[in-house]
């Protein structure tokens, strides 16, 4: 052996050491952090779903069962067969590399297997080896490649490190859907038992008691009940808000977390107000009490099983219609699968605003209008009363939620409500904000605690440009009409620009929103005094 | 000329140079996107790596006291801090100055004999100094930042607990004088 100089011995090399893409191992001991807990079994137990057990992606066995490689070549075979849009996807692709570094997991992680291109040829190259005849003639010169333990554990990784908020097709000059990609790979994984436990605690809840956390009906209703005690301290108006009533004109559905999570539950107060100030003839549903649907990012039976309840309450309570509050990837499932999988709601009425009588005919099959296109037809009609000083304590940017923004085009609505209830908002850069919007790293399930280094890294390139804003017009205040936005934006902005908070839309509304018979108001919705009552206000 | 002018003079190719080095810790997809995009919304990790590289090379050639080069310094550890890097990997960064450094005064820098030679070691002692400064300063950023995130998990989870026992009625509590002296659930306004 040659001896070395002290200078070579001295000499690191940084440099990660090369690895071919198709070189499988994760180390998921080296990685904490950046994947989420298994699914419990009690949780798969009660969905029916297949191979309950206690395990951990730590584990180098994770009990599989025997037939797992047959279960995920036919369950691929029959979901080809299913679904045009995925043998298209997955045949298409020509690696141009468009969607490359469009991903904020891969902008923030430098991981090139969070390119979106490469996540997707995780699949595709068992697809080839399976499917088609180059892979299983040319092997890897085809880049095709076997389903060993391997590669399922790093789909398991990988796919799970998809926020499906589809930032990436975007910018596919051929219309792939890399989230699509994902919600099929996630559904092959659920075949053989591997999921998570954000996940899949949520649809178990949601499926048995109506909302993610399992709050019961008495529960919901204390809840609802501490929030109207909440706005008669503040406001001195006690609004008076229906649970499961029949007859009501319409059903509102919110996001869980809008009743008990902060900052949600000032929104949720927000809305109470307008709903208060209007005398709409509305209810809630102790049943349908969430918005959000797991199912997205777990099968599309599972999708299809929770969206149905709404629509059974719906019709349960012989409502004509359906509201739905700030909520994210509920309006994808509402905008892009309701219909197919539970449509036409034709027992319900067309949307007709009561109060301006605008008719959404956009809506006219799903029966369901965003709370964002309602309140801006009431300001556009010159309906709402209100005081935007009572919001000149914030400095306002609006971070378009993934869903809304790329599933639904709901762009303006929430800009109209923000410059009708606030004098200082100011727009991110371009190539961050509306169809271009940045995820924030914690969506599709991804939004849990063990995997917080994981949501940093995917949340950064938002961060980044939230900084910029606060740099340039001192944006003290970020508001998003998304429940998982403002539950993870929250944890995000406090590691990466903590002079920054998070709030919904609505609050802002209600803040402004000047209520017939209210008391002077010397704080916001939260108890933060207003500009200029800082020695007034009973905080 | 001393070496710390002949530096200064090329203090453009000695951070380039540097950042050059940093981005090459990534693997090597990513490194080649990291150097070529420069709009910063769309490469915010090349582009903050390439602008506070800058200003920590300007820093250590005119022996800017630490708080100077505290917020340079933050800006790249921040993000190391959270990504798929063991801590020597994080901040080892700053050391990559020391290659950078011989590379480009030459590999011959300080090794003669004679006054020059001397005057040469003792520059270049004095920049190796200020890295090791800088490397134990990236030390302390590094761990700021882990104790944040650790920080942000236990309060997220003390606030869920929290909210979950005032409203089950469960906390008696003495009331501050004129206000209710509970923390923000996230713990922030």
């Amino acid at each position: 052996m040659t001896e070395k100089t002290q200078q070579e011995l001295v000499q690191i090399d940084y440099a990660p050491p090369a690895r071919d893409w198709m070189d499988p191992r994760i180390d998921f001991v080296a990685r904490r952090g950046s994947w989420s807990y298994p699914g419990a079994a009690k949780n798969l137990r009660y969905l029916g779903f297949p191979n309950p057990r206690d395990w951990s992606p730590e584990d180098a066995d994770w009990k599989l069962p025997p037939n797992w490689q047959q279960i995920i070549h036919d369950g691929l075979a029959e979901r080809l067969g299913k679904y045009r849009s995925l043998k298209v996807f997955l045949d298409t692709c020509v690696r141009c590399g468009a969607c490359a570094d469009k991903c904020h997991f891969f902008l923030g992680s430098g991981d090139p297997k969070n390119m979106p291109v490469l996540r997707a040829e995780l699949l595709r190259s068992v697809y080839r080896k399976d499917f088609t005849t180059a892979g299983r003639i040319l092997g890897s010169i085809a880049g095709a490649r076997e389903l060993t333990p391997e590669v399922l554990k790093e789909w398991f990784y990988y796919f799970f490190q998809c926020t499906e908020c589809r930032r990436c097709s975007v910018f596919c000059p051929y219309g792939i859907d890399t989230a699509e990609i994902t919600m099929i790979a996630r559904e092959l994984l659920n075949l053989v038992g591997l999921n998570i436990n954000w996940v899949i605690e949520p649809v178990a809840n949601c499926d048995r008691t109506g909302n993610h956390l399992g709050i019961q009906p008495h529960t919901f209703k204390d809840n609802v009940d501490f929030l109207v005690d909440e706005l008669a301290d503040v406001t001195g108006v006690r609004v008076e808000p229906s649970i499961n009533r029949k007859g009501a004109e319409l059903l509102f559905v919110v996001p869980s977390a809008d009743y008990f999570a902060d900052p949600g539950i000032y929104t949720f107060m927000g809305y109470l107000l307008l709903f208060h100030y209007l005398g709409l003839d509305y209810t809630l549903s102790a049943y349908a009490s969430e918005g959000g649907n797991f199912g997205l990012f777990t099968s599309h039976d599972t999708i299809k099983r929770l969206n149905y309840k709404i629509y059974h309450e719906a019709r349960r309570l012989k409502v004509k219609w359906l509201l739905g509050g700030e909520c994210g990837h509920m309006w994808r499932v509402m905008h892009q699968y309701m219909d197919t999988m539970n449509g036409p709601a034709d027992f319900l009425e067309a949307p007709v605003s009561p109060v301006t009588g605008t008719r959404f005919e956009h809506a006219a099959s799903t029966k369901m209008v965003h709370i964002c296109e309602f309140t801006a037809d009431l300001i556009r009609n010159g309906k709402l009363k209100l005081d935007k000083t009572r919001n000149d304590h914030r400095r306002v940017t609006f971070h378009d939620s993934c869903n809304p923004a790329r599933a639904m085009g709901i762009l303006e609505e929430p800009r109209i409500v923000l410059n009708a209830a606030c004098n200082h908002v100011f727009e991110m850069p371009e190539n961050t904000i509306r169809e271009q919007t940045f995820c924030c790293g914690g969506g599709a399930g991804l939004g849990n605690d063990e995997n917080l280094e994981m949501r940093l890294r995917g949340g950064l390139p938002r961060a980044n440009a939230v900084r910029w804003v606060h740099e340039k017009h001192g944006v003290n205040l970020m508001a998003c009409i998304c429940a998982i936005d403002r539950a993870t934006l929250t944890a995000l902005v406090e590691y990466w620009v903590p002079e920054v908070g998070i709030s919904g839309v609505h609050e802002l509304l209600g803040n402004a929103l000047v209520m017939p018979g209210e008391k002077p108001r010397t704080t916001d919705l939260r108890g933060l005094p207003l500009a200029g009552m800082e020695g007034v206000a009973d905080v | 000329m001393r070496l710390l002018e002949r530096v200064r003079e090329r203090r453009q190719a000695l951070a380039d140079r540097w950042g050059d080095l940093v981005l090459s810790t990534y693997p090597p997809e990513t490194a080649s996107f990291l150097r070529t995009e420069r709009d910063p919304f769309r490469n915010p990790v090349g582009t903050t790596i390439r602008r506070e590289i800058g200003a920590l090379a300007e820093g250590l050639l005119t022996g800017a006291d630490a708080a100077a080069l505290e917020g340079p310094l933050d800006a790249i550890v921040k993000i190391r801090a959270v990504q798929a890097l063991s801590p020597a990997q994080a901040i080892g960064f700053v050391l990559l100055f020391k290659q950078a450094l011989g590379e480009v005064v030459g590999e011959s820098a300080g090794t003669g004999s004679g006054d020059a030679a001397a005057r040469e070691l003792a520059d270049l002692d004095e920049l190796h100094g200020r890295v090791d400064a800088l490397t134990l300063a990236a030390c302390d950023r590094y761990v700021a930042c882990r104790e944040r995130i650790f920080d942000i998990r236990a309060r997220a989870a003390t606030a869920r607990t929290y909210a979950l026992l005032k409203r089950a009625g469960l906390l008696s509590e003495v009331e501050a004088e004129g206000a209710a002296a509970a923390p923000g659930a996230e713990g922030r306004p």
